[in-house]
């Protein structure tokens, strides 16, 4: 239901490039997807309620709590409806999430004892961060895609449905500022974690910490001012669309078995 | 016989932007402090039953309802539009004065397509038209029924979306980058006519900051203090292209006045902004080589161009839904008058039925039966049917709805 849900979403929100011109005025709030966030959000705790346990233990569970995340990241970013076309991009990504998700089985029984709740603020403020960069991310290919438009003089449906360059640069850089905060918080009580815990085969070198570290430091320097480092516009753009392909690469290394200790399993 | 019903003619003369030029329209439009009189002058002219004065900075309109459209039309020319050459003058009558009321109150004839100002200016026009009981029932229901159909043309289609003129397009695309100007500074080039109205309008868009630059360093300070903005010397050019976030060339010059190497010189781009360089010139002002830079815009006329014609390409669509709108309301409107013209003869046909029934029944000398008295009601009421659906039949044969396309056809090749 919830992936019908968000297609939903995504073809409603598609369908602004199917217009003939651009809305004029303010939009009003986004009933639909706030039902829509309200639909995951239920479900997901109705199964914490149902296992007895935050249902954030494994890959299937991580990939659903994203796509929530994402989307509700995204709500919050497109209030005012200036960036509501990045909707269609969103939506599409939690469709592909949340039916990976459920193909390959959340909530149920797990083979081993429930974290505590040290743990899943870990996991909770490393999927905020993960879900913020790919606003970025998003933000920044978009930025990619209108400014090949301009350059090209191809003012067609899609120029008059995606929002103007500035608000897709100052999303860029907010959501990159907010990841970049977010992920110092999980990443530091990761580690906290991993030492406390005495979690085996933690090192600062595995692949997915590095690769952590990376992602981390890439979208702290896309969210300092311009004055200090000169990325801003398109650079920022490109930069925020490689911080994508990063995130991506992340994610991928958590599912190579015995590639990193960092396993959603 | 007319469209409108028997002894009953609409017709509009007028001068538009199309027909006359500004000077011309001036002469003959009717501010508001003169409109009253001046709708009691035409009111008092002979065969003029009803008349309504729509004076706009685009089109002095009068729609007149009267007897004899030839009087009603020679009357209106002379009194009012005397002044202009006879072609800057056009005029409608019937259903072509309905298509084109309702056209005009739609926006398809305005100077910007779908604009909805004249919406406001027709029903402030009508209402004075009504204070000085100058609408007669006809004028007043074609008025009534024009700001229907604008309100309809505007609902159900996307006609009114966007804009189409040059310069709104350039500042619509300087918008798509930097998504709104206020707190931003722009550079005009140019203090001619284009450059004062690109001005105009990025000041209606609240632009913060303005600064003129000029060959003719008077013009430029005297553009300058009327838009309460500085003035800067024309040597200075590439040196203050830097510190503003959208430049506007509009001067007529024989080579481009900014290229990429005069702003390398003076250490641009150094901002983190983007920049919008707008080349409304012809010979281009601003040299290609400026969009190399990473986050610089260019866009000249071919780019604009480019704008309004995927807008005009957009809104092909709606003018054909907005016409045909406007067909199915002319052919409503048309039946209405035909039912509003037909009733008092019908209810009449009926007395007569009925009298002549009763008269039948009392010549039989006999008392009436029930059996008889509904037999005779069937029959009157079947031949008043009968009677009713001959001339509705008639009436839809002199303005049928394809006659009323063929109308509304030849009135758009005339208005072009």
């Amino acid at each position: 239901m919830v992936p019908a849900a968000y297609a939903a979403y995504a073809v409603r929100a598609a369908s602004r490039f199917r217009a003939e011109a651009p809305s004029e005025g303010s939009e009003g709030r986004d009933r639909f997807g706030v039902r829509v966030f309200a639909l995951h959000a239920t479900g997901v705790v109705l199964l914490g309620f149902r296992d007895g346990r935050a249902p954030i233990e494994n890959g299937a569970e991580l990939l659903g709590a994203l796509s929530l995340a994402a989307f509700g990241v995204f709500l919050f970013a497109s209030r005012d409806g200036k960036a509501r076309a990045l909707g269609a991009f969103v939506a599409g990504f939690c469709v592909v999430a949340t039916a990976g998700a459920v193909a390959a089985g959340v909530g149920g029984a797990i083979d081993r004892e429930p974290r505590g709740a040290v743990f899943v603020v870990h996991a909770t403020t490393a999927v905020f961060a993960t879900a913020v960069m790919g606003l970025s991310g998003c933000a920044g290919c978009v930025y990619l895609l209108l400014d090949r438009q301009m350059r090209r003089r191809t003012f067609g449906r899609l120029y008059r449905g995606l929002p103007n360059l500035a608000d897709l640069a100052a999303l860029n850089r907010r959501a990159a500022a907010v990841g970049f905060l977010a992920m110092t918080v999980g990443v530091n009580w990761g580690i906290w974690l991993a030492h406390k815990d005495g979690v085996a085969g933690f090192s600062y070198l595995d692949p997915q910490v590095l690769a952590s570290f990376a992602l981390w430091l890439h979208f702290g320097v896309i969210a300092l001012p311009p004055r200090v480092v000169r990325v801003s516009g398109a650079r920022a753009a490109k930069a925020a669309t490689a911080g994508l392909v990063l995130l991506f690469l992340t994610l991928a290394l958590s599912t190579v078995p015995g590639l990193s200790f960092h396993r959603f399993s | 016989v007319s469209a409108l019903g028997p002894g009953k003619s609409l017709v509009v003369v007028g001068a538009s932007h199309r027909t006359a030029e500004i000077a011309a329209r001036e002469a003959v439009g009717v501010p508001k402090e003169r409109l009253k009189p001046t709708l009691e002058t035409l009111r008092a002219l002979d065969g003029v039953d009803g008349v309504c004065v729509v004076s706009t900075c685009n089109r002095t309109e009068v729609l007149a309802s009267g007897k004899d459209a030839d009087v009603l039309e020679r009357a209106l020319r002379e009194a009012l539009f005397a002044p202009l050459r006879s072609d800057a003058v056009y005029a409608f009558r019937d259903a072509e004065a309905l298509c084109h009321a309702f056209s005009v109150v739609a926006g398809l004839r305005s100077m910007v397509l779908g604009e909805s100002e004249i919406q406001a200016q027709w029903k402030e026009a009508a209402r004075a038209a009504r204070e000085c009981s100058c609408a007669d029932a006809v004028l007043d229901a074609v008025l009534q029924q024009a700001l229907r159909v604008g309100k309809r043309v505007r609902t159900e289609t996307a006609l009114g979306n966007g804009t189409l003129s040059v310069a709104s397009a350039s500042l619509d695309l300087a918008l798509r980058v930097l998504g709104s100007f206020e707190g931003r500074s722009a550079l005009v080039v140019g203090a001619g006519e284009t450059a004062l109205l690109a001005a105009r309008r990025l000041r209606e868009r609240g632009l913060s900051r303005l600064t003129f630059v000029n060959r003719t360093p008077e013009r430029a300070a005297a553009a300058a203090l009327e838009f309460g903005a500085s003035a800067a010397p024309f040597e200075t050019l590439p040196k203050v292209v830097a510190d503003h976030d959208v430049v506007v060339a509009c001067v007529e010059a024989p080579e481009p006045v900014v290229d990429a190497a005069r702003l390398k010189a003076f250490e641009w781009p150094s901002s983190e902004a983007p920049k919008v360089f707008l080349d409304l010139s012809a010979p281009r002002a601003l040299h290609p080589s400026i969009n190399g830079f990473r986050d610089a815009y260019l866009f000249d006329l071919d780019a604009v161009e480019a704008v309004v014609a995927s807008h005009r390409e957009a809104r092909r669509a709606e003018v054909e839904r907005a016409d045909r709108i406007i067909v199915d309301e002319t052919a409503k409107f048309l039946a209405f008058r035909t039912y509003a013209v037909l009733s008092p003869a019908m209810a009449a046909l009926g007395d007569l039925f009925e009298s002549t029934r009763r008269e039948w029944i009392d010549a039989r000398g006999e008392p009436s039966t029930p059996e008889i008295d509904a037999a005779s009601r069937d029959l009157s009421k079947r031949l008043l049917a009968a009677a009713l659906a001959h001339v509705k039949d008639a009436t839809r044969l002199t303005q049928s709805r394809d006659d009323l396309e063929r109308t509304y056809r030849r009135y758009v090749e005339r208005v072009g």
